[in-house]
């Protein structure tokens, strides 16, 4: 019987060139498949097998706490935001991917999706996805071009704060996580003007999203390498004032500069967005409860 | 009636061919017979032979029986081999002739080969529907085990993406008086091309055209040889493109005019110690010997 590894024994480990962080995930999911498909010939019934059609590929998946406290390269926050950051504000195509290590099993991925959120007086929790291409480099070992490699076993990381691991004690850690209560979304609230009414923002949920290209060749499974082609910014706002003010090429909302704050709000997570629009105006009403509005406010990059 | 695929065999010359799809057409050739001072007429008279073709895509297994048309079709000796007969499910013809021949080249991706058979007589025969099971041993090609070799005269490339492989050929038949069947075809020129993508973006062509090869090989899942696909000739082409997303892709077409099976030219000189020698008569020099591929 394989070894049972218990989820205290899962840690989600993340490198980026030289900086790794254990983040604090709270579930974690690894794929990888295989694509073949069935080729069938006229003048027979039943398909002549199942044949590859394109290459493997993986994915992993998971969600972790917002954690603010770690620092990359100078800039706060736990290391996916800091590798999401770097992405979209990059002007290289050319991408290296990230090391992500989970249980045993290892693969070297390119961030697909990055959420998370912020509400009143709740914990912010983070997710997010890379895909795995492989890699079309030549090694020693064919298996380290593989999507994903290794078998399940412990990883025992112990969660660190980016730079500095030996600071990752408890207490540091709880008071690093992002919390709605010090957070403060005011420069996203809408502001309407004769009489002037200013919306409270309930909650937050940030997402943005990467497109990658990898360039796969004749005689080689895996690509010879992988591009960042564009990504694209979303943030849903959940608050009370509905604008109906919203106008064909949308509202512009500008540079705005989102400060995730822990407990301590002397620590904060930045995500800077660029030109932001805002293309979407809702609102929505319950049972005992207030009429609440959303707003989409989009970038692309 | 209805019928499905699945009842539809194609063979040609007596064989079964693994094809994922098949079409098949035959066409009479009739002009209108006008008088003078009339605009319409329901008399007609043929005006040539009646043919058709017959296309098809098939999954590359191993040697493929098509390829020896593209050297063999049309060269001298002829034979009663070059004559290619065809049966679609029952509806058959004796005089086809391989008319384009076409490989894509792409990732990971199954081998299909897709040709097109021109014939000059009519279809003969009834659709006659079969029954029976797909063969489970089959092992078709892919992508994935094959190698890419290319020669150039000038610059470098590492990395081949993707390609076609092309294979065109004129033929056209010839009739005597009181024929409807040709007694005998004629060959036109017969062009081979072979497009790929590759990762060295430059405009370099002149005007004579660039020296250049490419030769794809085809392996199995155990590591042999089981296809190749060849064309040695000009570069007459070169092509860059991109869109939003997505990368700088450059292209070249070489085009080979030469379709024999073989070719034999000097590749070296050989002296008695086996170092390169001189060539010709008066050179100065033990005996040499000619290398040849």
């Amino acid at each position: 019987m394989a070894d049972l590894i218990f989820y205290d024994k899962a840690a989600v480990k993340v490198t980026v060139g030289n900086t790794n962080e254990v983040l604090l995930a709270s579930d974690c999911s690894v794929s990888f498949s295989s694509s073949v498909q069935p080729l069938y010939t006229i003048g027979r019934k039943g398909s002549l097998g199942q044949f590859p059609s394109a290459a493997r590929a993986g994915e992993i998946s998971f969600s972790f706490l917002t954690s603010i406290t770690g620092e990359h390269d100078k800039q706060p926050g736990n290391i996916i935001n800091y590798l999401a950051s770097g992405i979209k504000g990059s002007i290289n195509s050319n991408a290296s991917g990230a090391l992500i290590q989970v249980a045993g099993l290892s693969g070297t991925g390119f961030l697909s999706s990055y959420s998370f959120n912020v509400a009143s007086n709740s914990v912010s929790t983070s997710s997010a996805s890379f895909t795995l291409f492989g890699s079309g480099e030549v090694a020693n070992n064919q298996n380290l071009n593989v999507p994903i490699s290794g078998r399940l076993a412990n990883s025992d990381f112990s969660p660190s704060t980016g730079a500095n691991p030996a600071a990752a004690t408890n207490s540091v850690l709880a008071t690093g996580i992002g919390h709605g209560r010090f957070t403060n979304l005011d420069g996203f609230r809408t502001e309407l003007t004769g009489p002037t009414s200013n919306g409270t923002i309930f909650g937050a949920d940030y997402s943005i999203s990467f497109n990658h290209n990898p360039i796969y060749k004749v005689g080689q499974e895996f690509p010879s390498c992988t591009y960042y082609t564009t990504a694209s910014e979303s943030m849903n706002i959940t608050e009370d004032v509905f604008n109906s003010g919203l106008s064909f090429s949308g509202v512009d909302v500008g540079d705005v500069m989102l400060n995730v704050k822990g407990l301590d709000s002397s620590k904060q997570m930045q995500v800077g967005l660029s030109g932001l629009k805002q293309i979407n105006s809702s609102a929505s009403v319950g049972l005992d409860d207030i009429v609440r509005t959303q707003k989409t406010l989009v970038a692309a990059y | 009636m209805f019928y499905t695929a699945d009842n539809a065999k194609i063979q040609i010359n007596g064989e079964e061919i693994l094809a994922s799809n098949a079409s098949i057409s035959v066409s009479a050739s009739l002009q209108p017979n006008y008088l003078i001072t009339e605009r319409s007429t329901n008399s007609y008279s043929p005006s040539n032979g009646v043919g058709g073709s017959l296309s098809f895509s098939y999954y590359l297994t191993g040697r493929d029986y098509f390829k020896t048309f593209i050297t063999g079709q049309g060269e001298v000796p002829f034979s009663e081999s070059q004559t290619i007969s065809g049966n679609f499910a029952g509806l058959n013809f004796n005089s086809g002739y391989l008319n384009s021949y076409s490989v894509s080249f792409s990732p990971n991706a199954p081998a299909i080969a897709t040709t097109s058979v021109s014939f000059f007589d009519d279809l003969e025969g009834e659709f006659n529907p079969t029954t029976g099971a797909a063969p489970s041993n089959t092992e078709v090609l892919n992508f994935k085990n094959a190698s890419v070799v290319g020669t150039f005269a000038a610059g470098e490339v590492d990395n081949f993406i993707a390609g076609t492989y092309n294979y065109n050929a004129d033929v056209k038949p010839v009739y005597l008086i009181n024929e409807t069947k040709p007694s005998s075809v004629s060959f036109g020129p017969k062009t081979v091309n072979i497009n790929f993508e590759i990762d060295n973006p430059t405009g370099y062509l002149p005007v004579s055209g660039e020296a250049a090869s490419i030769s794809v090989d085809l392996y199995n899942e155990a590591n042999a040889r089981r296809e190749n696909f060849m064309c040695s000739g000009l570069i007459q082409q070169r092509s860059l493109a991109t869109a939003v997303s997505d990368y700088v892709k450059q292209s070249i077409t070489i085009i080979q005019n030469s379709t024999e099976a073989s070719s034999t030219h000097i590749a070296g000189v050989i002296d008695s110690s086996f170092g390169l020698g001189c060539v010709g008569v008066g050179t100065v020099g033990s005996e040499v010997g000619i290398a040849t591929t």
